[in-house]
């Protein structure tokens, strides 16, 4: 289980150099519980704190104030047992699709056999087997994004954390990789934290849908979407979505 | 394939006989016909041919030495800039509080015309290979330093977070993130590196070298000015030309090619 217990982060940016430190909070005593093998998403307006939170909770930030636990243990940093798909395109250009799913287990010192059956498996299971020697330029977009989520999953952490995932790709890529992240959430039953600005994204995906505002009230609503999957064409599919935009707009005034 | 080779060969071959065809043309026109200048001064590129002849043909072995060790000189002068360069570059990386002061003291010293090394070296190494290579190693390993250390801190930081996400450790964050991620970069670096190290080397063999059993291609053309061959001048600064255009191209170039084109960054 996931716990955020009271978390605060305030950043000090100075707006002009020798002025005052600014004291900004962007998150605020915000707490939450997300049980093993949920899938949640955190919807809200950009600025909000969303990113923040993903970085505290995969350890590259410390809150201000609060902790996070995961299973008992406190995070103090980036860990094994988490691992992190990002907005934009993060894939090496210098390796290989191979390569860059091989990466976090070439870092944990793998051997070179049980590295390639690992990133094949992978692979396989995004539907780019065939791609393995491929340079990361000949990719399209949205092939990028499946081989970023083939090395998240390579990692085989217990939770993975997306960052606004799909937000740079199409509509019919879009679907297509909605079914996929399902599939993949079904058979490795991972905790899934997935932040997206598409409030529709969210209610087609997740379990539990976490409305997020500014601080220093970010948590606007925790709302429960107990719909079967698969969910398009599911008529409820619209009423939830008025919803949570009806609470974003609400909390926007 | 072959043939776009074929043609691009012949390309080349036309376009210097076409200087070599002008320089001919002119030369005659200035020496012979206007006798504006006497042939000892302007010479005709046949002359040159000549002391291309007898520097590489007649006098092959003694030739063939100053070549090598020239060369000699180039890499190992350049392997040394390389790894004091390193060295800087990691102690601008280890010691962050004093980073700023270290680049600045490097633009500097960098900044500095590489021959105004020549008299220091020459009263601290003596004259002799020594004052050479302290002269190549202060001309190029500052910016070799500060070309690696740039290279990193321009390193995209969504690479930096995408590594840290991965497990990289301090070490692992250098070797498999911030080098490889700015290798074009380095590359680049160090191309500007090794041409500070080929005009240092040139400062160093005219101006640290004296002894009659001195060896060296700069060394060797200072010489000639003492007999006024100037064919065989002109012969020498046409084989450092050769070898300065080797490098950057087959070498250095091939290199940048190889790593762009492998990230998609160059068309073939």
């Amino acid at each position: 289980m996931l716990e955020i217990k009271n978390v605060s982060k305030h950043f000090n940016n100075r707006k002009l150099k020798g002025s005052a430190p600014d004291d900004k909070e962007v998150l605020e005593n915000v707490s939450f519980d997300v049980e093993t093998g949920e899938f949640v998403s955190i919807v809200g307006p950009s600025g909000c704190g969303k990113t923040t939170l993903i970085n505290l909770i995969m350890g590259l930030d410390k809150p201000t104030s609060g902790e996070i636990i995961i299973n008992n243990k406190k995070v103090t940093g980036v860990g094994g047992d988490r691992a992190l798909v990002f907005q934009e395109n993060a894939l090496f250009p210098w390796l290989t699709v191979q390569q860059n799913v091989e990466i976090g287990l070439r870092v944990r010192g793998l051997k070179r056999a049980e590295r390639k059956r690992i990133a094949q498996r992978y692979l396989d299971i995004i539907g780019l087997g065939e791609y393995a020697d491929y340079g990361i330029h000949q990719l399209s977009g949205g092939m990028k994004q499946r081989v970023a989520i083939a090395r998240s999953l390579a990692l085989e952490s217990d939770i993975l954390l997306m960052d606004e995932p799909f937000g740079a790709l199409d509509a019919g890529t879009k679907n297509v990789l909605h079914g996929e992240i399902l599939k993949i959430w079904k058979k490795t039953q991972k905790t899934i934290i997935f932040i997206t600005h598409d409030v529709e994204e969210a209610v087609l995906l997740a379990g539990k849908v976490i409305v997020l505002g500014y601080a220093p009230d970010n948590i606007k609503e925790i709302i429960d979407i107990p719909l079967e999957y698969p969910r398009e064409g599911n008529d409820s599919v619209a009423e939830y979505v008025k919803y949570i935009k009806d609470v974003m707009a609400r909390s926007a005034k | 394939m072959m043939k776009t080779k074929f043609l691009k060969t012949m390309k080349s071959i036309s376009f210097y006989l076409l200087l070599l065809v002008l320089w001919a043309v002119i030369q005659h026109l200035f020496v012979n016909v206007f006798k504006w200048v006497s042939a000892d001064m302007f010479v005709s590129p046949f002359h040159v041919l000549t002391s291309f002849y007898v520097f590489f043909i007649c006098n092959e072995n003694l030739f063939w030495s100053h070549v090598g060790l020239t060369l000699f000189r180039l890499f190992s002068g350049f392997a040394l800039s390389l790894i004091m360069g390193i060295i800087l570059a990691a102690i601008m990386e280890r010691f962050k509080f004093f980073r700023s002061n270290i680049r600045a003291l490097l633009t500097g010293i960098q900044s500095l015309p590489n021959i105004c090394w020549v008299p220091f070296a020459i009263i601290f190494c003596g004259l002799d290979e020594r004052a050479v290579f302290f002269v190549i190693i202060l001309g190029s390993a500052p910016s070799i330093a500060l070309a690696i250390e740039a290279s990193i801190r321009n390193v995209d930081p969504i690479y930096v977070k995408a590594g840290r996400t991965l497990g990289c450790n301090k070490i692992g964050m250098y070797t498999r993130i911030y080098i490889p991620a700015s290798m074009p970069s380095i590359i680049l670096g160090l191309k500007q590196g090794w041409a500070f190290s080929w005009r240092a080397l040139m400062a160093g063999e005219m101006n640290c070298l004296f002894s009659s059993q001195s060896k060296g291609l700069g060394y060797l053309m200072y010489n000639l000015r003492f007999s006024g061959q100037i064919d065989n001048m002109l012969c020498i600064m046409i084989v450092l030309i050769i070898i300065g255009m080797f490098f950057e191209k087959a070498v250095f170039g091939k290199a940048e090619n190889m790593i762009l084109r492998k990230r998609g960054l160059k068309r073939d």
